[in-house]
């Protein structure tokens, strides 16, 4: 299936502002030509005139459409801005919301693997660097080739012959130029694309280690490793500047050459009568006209495998299947949520070790159990298989004597509660952060779930109280500010699993205290684990499993 | 270009006017097509000589910038993903300007006089013309500056913002379902981009306006060009010049009338690439001119020290700017194969001290040194040589679990490997993997714990035997099983290894293991018990 496929269906649907932007164009650049063309002819036929070569030359209509042909080349050159920047930013974000929807199919893990790494960035990147292909590439290299198309007729009104020696090479070599560009700037464009990370990684091993590096005196290796990486990817860039220059020059030599062309054959035809002199300068310099029009475009075309990469990548990712599987007549949701876990095995892949082997747990509808053990034990893998975002490699895990895997994914989403250690903040407002979990909460409710985690204080010292706007990942809050709003949020939400990732651990043991005993009642009724490697404040029903290597 | 000009011009004129054949313009011709090819020929090779440049620019500068940030050490007081940034993207940023930006911007000052001057020369009122259309060129220059600068950069900037809330969205996309909010929010998304863009082309109508000046100066001043040599030609002005001009040199102002403006058009459309480079080279330049953490001597020292020695230090003094001194009248003294923690409060002070003593940052006054050598006389390398360190929070390479502990000595024997290994207690996790001390581990040491990570950490400082070892807060971040471990890896080893070892920690568990505990307090060392 062809990778621009989501892109032009976009494009139909944006048709209208996309044609202003290209006919526009194409009247701007038509323009350019015609005033250049004309002027060329009007001080030919004047010199002939005064020399009294030319009698009857009328100096009026030509005159006007000079100054008309340079009128229109300004207003349409800035209506064509207009039009294609209006139709990007719509495109764009027709693009975004498009994509955001079809990743909602995505299960958690797939989208947790998005968020690791560079993934995340590079799809941001890569639909940036969609917005010039209609603006950039497509649009400029049809409005030229659909303007050399007129002057071929133009021109051939005036000497067929003339027109095809003139516009032939143009129309032949000029796409041809732009082909062998874009070919020739695919291999070195992936390669750089692929250069950056490697960048990265080398200089973000040399920040973050530089502790470790000064302590051993690695850092000139690796400083080399810096400049190595770096060496790579330059070379790169620099083919691919070499490649803009020679498609610049190499267009400009083409057009020069149609142009000397035309100048021969003109004053061949002249020499032989065929052909007045006003109409050889006419032709000549239209050809100059047209080769400004065709200035930017091989370049143009070298970025389009960099574009057309980016659309597949796009695509890729956004039609990724779901990697669980949907049972086709999903169970209704039980009116009891014991959980169940039967010998359940589980590791991460083959080259890892297994993290959960034979474990068997029973969690009875409405307890509230807590999970504790070391780091690295298990307790947020047996949380993510609990929400299904992993299946077990071995054994099952019941849900209301059901097999979780019969229950639909987003039925499961909505039912199970989940927070997890960081939660993220959403650069908006406080207030809007909040009502993600319930849209219609009143101001009120919003005040009556933060005093619940005693952060009404924060409350009276943002400077814009609900509405404060939060920063990238709420960096305007501390740690613990930041874990409260995320359970203040989880408050709102009415779910029969709650599960909770270490939700005091960056509380003090008071505020700890208070915000469990808010969070106590709330989770009254709704079957509940816990996972924390502190002790946590008391709760009388609370049960504990301490998962180790020898038990699990 | 203005030969090309000049003979298109000239052999215009001999064929039409004066009637010459075709055949005896053989060689302006020829000399036609030799000048297409030279124009051609240079603006090629002006594009390979700046995409040149700027790679080399960028390569020289990504690594100094490195070294200079190695050399400044970690109390640079910003966070790595900054740097990061810096180091990465934002020297690439510079590229444009470089490749695209600075050549033209020599181009536009220099074509435009002389094609000027070129003009002037034929028909002084042509040029006179030219010369009012673009009234001085710095004055026309500001214009473009400052409309092309606020349309790139508001378009930018927009363009930015919107990318910005759409990376923000798919970030949180998992979190944003749970909570049942994503239809809500992907409507509300929707209508901040409305917003934003009506927004948005409202600014750009204004700003677009500016730069059609430009254009429409240009468009006119060629229309008006024609116009008045071909009146000109017509004999219908009859002041000035006019009855100077022929069709050459009609024909030869008309053809240079354009390329007048067309460096400076195009120089408008790179003027955003000046704007981003001075913005990266603004937070570029500070990090370069950081001071170093420790001046390196001239010349290594004479002599370093083979086997665990003593480690002395008097009168130390530390103070950050703007807070109260870390290190006040320091003095200590560490016999040889002597295990010393060093226990107090979080925040007292005492990574600072291990920082001064193991050489990563000179201290603002005061002596230190190893078995009687001057430390301020040992480099890099000695130091390297002679001490080993732990710090709390490890890193670990992308590579596997056997190169990161060879770090240090990237041609060690797979036995040496194996030994620290060993030592550490990285063999005790590694044996259940399956391709043991070769298992490839990712990005931050992706699938290892805190606690295993750090084994690996210790085992790379204990590659091979140094004379001293420094532990900073080894156990910092870790839950007390893997604490235990770690405790356990470090007793082994300074029972095998005679090594003098000076830790600073606040674990209770640290405590059996020293020979001698210092506790640290306002700036000072206090004897604190066996």
């Amino acid at each position: 299936m062809s990778p621009l496929r989501t892109l032009l269906e976009l494009a139909r649907q944006h048709r209208g502002w996309l044609l202003l932007g290209l006919a526009l164009m194409l009247l701007s650049l038509a323009a350019g030509t015609v005033l250049i063309a004309l002027s060329g002819w009007f001080i030919t036929a004047s010199a002939l005139a005064g020399l009294g070569l030319l009698i009857g030359l009328d100096i009026f209509t030509p005159g006007a459409g000079i100054r008309l042909a340079a009128i229109t080349r300004t207003l349409s050159r800035y209506g064509e801005r207009l039009a294609t920047h209006a139709a990007t930013l719509r495109l764009l974000t027709d693009l975004r919301l498009r994509l955001l929807d079809r990743m909602l199919k995505l299960d958690d893990a797939q989208l947790a693997a998005l968020r690791r790494g560079d993934t995340l960035n590079r799809l941001t990147g890569d639909v940036n660097a969609l917005d010039g292909l209609f603006s950039g590439i497509l649009g400029p290299s049809l409005a030229a080739a659909m303007l050399t198309l007129l002057a071929a007729i133009g021109f051939a009104l005036i000497q067929p012959a003339l027109s095809a020696l003139v516009v032939l090479p143009l129309l032949i070599l000029l796409p041809l130029l732009c082909l062998a560009l874009f070919r020739a700037g695919r291999r070195p464009g992936a390669a750089a694309v692929a250069a950056l990370p490697q960048l990265r990684t080398a200089a973000a091993d040399g920040i973050e280690g530089l502790n470790e590096l000064r302590a051993l005196d690695r850092t000139d290796a690796q400083a080399h490793a810096i400049k190595r990486a770096s060496e790579r990817l330059g070379n790169l860039q620099q083919r691919l500047g070499e490649l803009d220059a020679f498609g610049q020059s190499g267009a400009l030599l083409v057009a020069s050459l149609s142009l000397w062309l035309g100048l021969v054959g003109g004053l061949y035809l002249h020499e032989r009568d065929q052909l007045s002199a006003p109409l050889v300068a006419l032709i000549v310099l239209a050809v100059l006209g047209l080769s400004e029009a065709w200035q930017g475009i091989p370049a143009a075309w070298r970025r389009l495998g960099h574009s057309l990469a980016a659309a597949r990548r796009v695509d890729e990712l956004a039609t990724q299947p779901g990697r669980l599987q949907v049972p086709g007549l999903p169970a209704p949701w039980p009116t009891r949520t014991d959980l169940v876990l039967e010998d359940v095995h589980f590791g991460y892949g083959k080259h890892l070790p297994a993290v959960l082997s034979g474990l068997n747990l029973t969690i009875g509808h409405g307890e509230q159990w807590l999970l504790s053990g070391a780091s690295g034990i298990g307790k947020t893998t047996l949380a993510l298989l609990l929400m299904r975002q992993f299946d077990p490699d071995q054994g099952r895990i019941l849900l209301g004597a059901q097999d979780l895997r019969d229950y639909h994914p987003d039925e499961l989403r909505r039912r199970i509660a989940w927070l997890p250690q960081k939660p993220i903040m959403l650069r908006d407002t406080l207030a809007a952060n909040l009502r993600l979990a319930r849209a219609s909460a009143s101001a009120d409710e919003l005040v009556s779930v933060l005093t619940a985690v005693d952060l009404d204080g924060l409350l009276h010292e943002l400077p814009d109280g609900l509405e404060t706007w939060l920063d990238e990942d709420g960096a305007n809050l501390s740690g613990g500010q930041r874990q409260r709003v995320a359970l203040a949020r989880l408050l709102l939400t009415n779910p029969d699993i709650v599960l909770l990732d270490e939700p005091t651990a960056s509380l003090d043991t008071a505020t700890a205290a208070i915000v469990m005993n808010s969070l106590d009642r709330w989770l009254e009724g709704r079957t509940t684990v816990i996972i924390s490697h502190d002790p946590l404040p008391g709760s009388t029903r609370r049960r504990t499993l301490k998962l180790d290597p020898a038990v699990n | 270009m203005l030969a090309q000009a000049g003979l298109l011009a000239w052999i215009f004129h001999a064929a039409v006017v004066e009637h010459r054949p075709l055949d005896s313009l053989v060689y302006p011709l020829l000399g036609l097509l030799a000048a297409i090819l030279v124009r051609c020929a240079a603006s090629a090779l002006r594009g390979m000589i700046a995409a040149r440049a700027s790679r080399m620019i960028r390569n020289k500068l990504r690594q100094q910038l490195y070294l200079a940030l190695a050399a400044a050490g970690p109390r640079h007081g910003q966070d790595s993903g900054h740097l990061l940034s810096r180091l990465v993207e934002q020297i690439e940023a510079l590229d444009p300007y470089f490749a695209r930006y600075r050549p033209q911007a020599v181009a536009a000052t220099i074509i435009p006089a002389l094609i000027l001057v070129a003009v002037l020369g034929v028909n002084w009122l042509a040029g006179l013309l030219l010369a009012l259309a673009a009234p001085l060129i710095p004055v026309f220059m500001i214009l473009v500056g400052w409309s092309a600068e606020q349309a790139a950069q508001r378009q930018q900037r927009a363009l930015g913002r919107l990318s910005g809330l759409f990376h923000d969205r798919l970030r949180a996309l998992a979190q944003i379902r749970r909570l049942g909010a994503d239809r809500l929010e992907l409507a509300r998304l929707r209508d901040y981009s409305e917003e934003f863009r009506e927004r948005t082309m409202r600014v750009l109508r204004l700003a677009f306006l500016s730069s059609a000046v430009l254009e429409f100066f240009a468009a006119i001043a060629i229309a008006s060009l024609a116009i008045y040599i071909g009146l000109g030609l017509l004999g219908f002005i009859a002041f000035g010049p006019a009855a100077q001009l022929t069709l050459a040199s009609g024909l030869f102002i008309l053809l240079l009338a354009p390329e007048f403006f067309n460096p400076l058009r195009q120089l408008a459309q790179h003027w955003h690439d000046r704007a981003d480079a001075l913005a990266a080279a603004a937070d570029i330049r500070p990090l370069l001119e950081l001071p170093a953490a420790r001046p390196a001597p001239a010349h290594p020292p004479a002599r370093i020290p083979d086997y665990a020695c003593r480690v002395e230090a008097s009168a130390l003094d530390q103070a950050w700017p703007g807070r109260r001194p870390v290190l006040e009248n320091l003095s200590l003294s560490v016999a040889a194969g002597e295990h010393v923690l060093i226990t107090g409060p979080s925040g007292c002070g005492k990574s600072t001290l291990i920082s001064a003593l193991a050489g990563f940052i000179a201290p603002g006054a005061g002596h230190i040194s190893y078995d009687g050598i001057d430390l301020s006389t040992f480099d890099q390398g000695s130091l390297a040589r002679s001490r080993g360190w732990l710090g709390q929070r490890p890193v670990l390479f992308a590579g596997t679990l056997a190169s990161n502990i060879a770090l240090g000595k990237p041609g060690a024997q797979p036995d040496q490997v194996r030994k620290a290994a060993e030592l550490a207690g990285v063999t005790e996790f590694a044996r259940h993997l399956p391709d043991g001390l070769g298992s490839p581990i990712g990005e931050q040491g992706l699938g290892l714990s805190g606690g295993q990570a750090q084994r690996v950490a210790l085992a790379r400082a204990l590659l091979e035997a140094r004379p001293i070892l420094f532990l900073d807060e080894p156990t910092a971040s870790l839950d007390e099983l893997s604490e235990t471990l770690i405790w356990r890896a470090i007793g082994r080893i300074s029972e095998e290894r005679a090594m003098t070892v000076i830790c600073a920690s606040h674990s209770p568990l640290a405590r059996s293991w020293a020979n001698r505990t210092l506790l640290m307090q306002d700036g000072r060392l206090l004897e604190a018990g066996p």
